[in-house]
């Protein structure tokens, strides 16, 4: 199992940072299925800059 | 050619070599090149294996759009760590990545071991491997998601002859790489990468189509310097 632990910290550093990257992607997915599919991308964008400056400033 | 990804792999890799030969130079300077070598290479075999096998899988049996979707997400967590980690260090609140003192830490664990050379070749192996991981993943996750496999190898080949030929004149760890930039550089270029195919597989219409990259590699690094510059400033405030 301490290949998978591995290849878990390849692409996390903070849990909560990627399930706010996860999340962004979710809710640009509900955007986009609504209709909004061009400000879907910007909503992207904020959540995941959002969740970044969340993320250092608490650290 | 797609100078975004052969760009972005050159980077990425550059620096993931640079720390791999830190290790592969720490083994070699204690227990001789032999062990360091022979680590290495059974290392680059192995990588080169794994990323045969999941390059064949990935780009025969998986439809584009599904690809495009599971690779923006592993793309974007992938970048946003690097990015988080560049922040961490560009605000101060972590050390900058020091490659001589990153050396001298590798030398003295294996000075402690001497004479061990199964653990140093095993050593020179698991940074190799390790460091090399990465490099698949950009390479693998670039590649097909842009359709620019020969940009994404190109990238990471220009970066590793740059690196050993670097290691090979000065035999000394590239302190004077500025890492810690080419590695705030590669993260936003990465979360960009990823917030695009991740988005476009999600059903998003981005402006512009793929010159939306550009605009979005601008708006991270824009955000990037303002957290930056919030932590600094409330560090002052607090201080």
């Amino acid at each position: 199992m301490k290949w998978l632990k591995e290849v878990y910290d390849l692409f996390v550093d903070d849990p909560k940072l990627s399930i706010l990257a996860l999340s962004a992607l979710t809710m640009a997915f509900v955007i986009a299925r609504a209709g909004a599919k061009g400000t879907a991308g910007l909503a992207i964008f904020l959540v995941v800059a959002g969740s970044l400056w969340y993320s250092t400033s608490r650290n | 050619m797609n100078w975004y990804v052969l760009v972005a792999a050159l980077l990425a890799s550059s620096v993931e070599f640079v720390e791999a030969l830190t290790i592969v130079l720490a083994v070699g300077t204690v227990e001789g090149w032999r062990p360091a070598m022979r680590g290495t290479l059974l290392a680059v075999l192995a990588l080169a294996v794994l990323t045969a096998i999941l390059g064949v899988g990935v780009l025969h049996y998986v439809p584009i759009n599904i690809l495009r979707g599971i690779i923006g997400v592993l793309l974007l967590l992938f970048g946003v760590k690097w990015l988080r980690k560049a922040l961490l260090r560009f605000s101060g609140k972590k050390a900058l990545h020091d490659e001589t003192e990153a050396y001298q830490k590798e030398l003295g664990k294996l000075q402690a071991n001497k004479g061990n050379t199964v653990a140093a070749q095993a050593t020179a192996f698991n940074g190799v491997f390790l460091e090399g991981l990465e490099v698949v993943v950009i390479v693998l996750t670039m590649g097909s998601a842009a359709h620019a496999y020969p940009s994404a190898i190109l990238g990471s080949a220009v970066g590793l002859v740059l690196v050993l030929m670097a290691g090979i004149i000065l035999r000394a760890p590239l302190a004077k790489v500025p890492e810690n930039v080419m590695k705030f550089v590669v993260g936003t270029m990465l979360t960009s990468f990823g917030s695009f195919w991740a988005g476009e597989s999600l059903g998003v219409r981005w402006p512009g189509q793929d010159l939306s990259i550009l605009l979005l590699i601008a708006a991270y690094l824009a955000a990037s310097w303002l957290i930056v510059s919030s932590i600094k400033r409330r560090d002052v405030a607090t201080a």
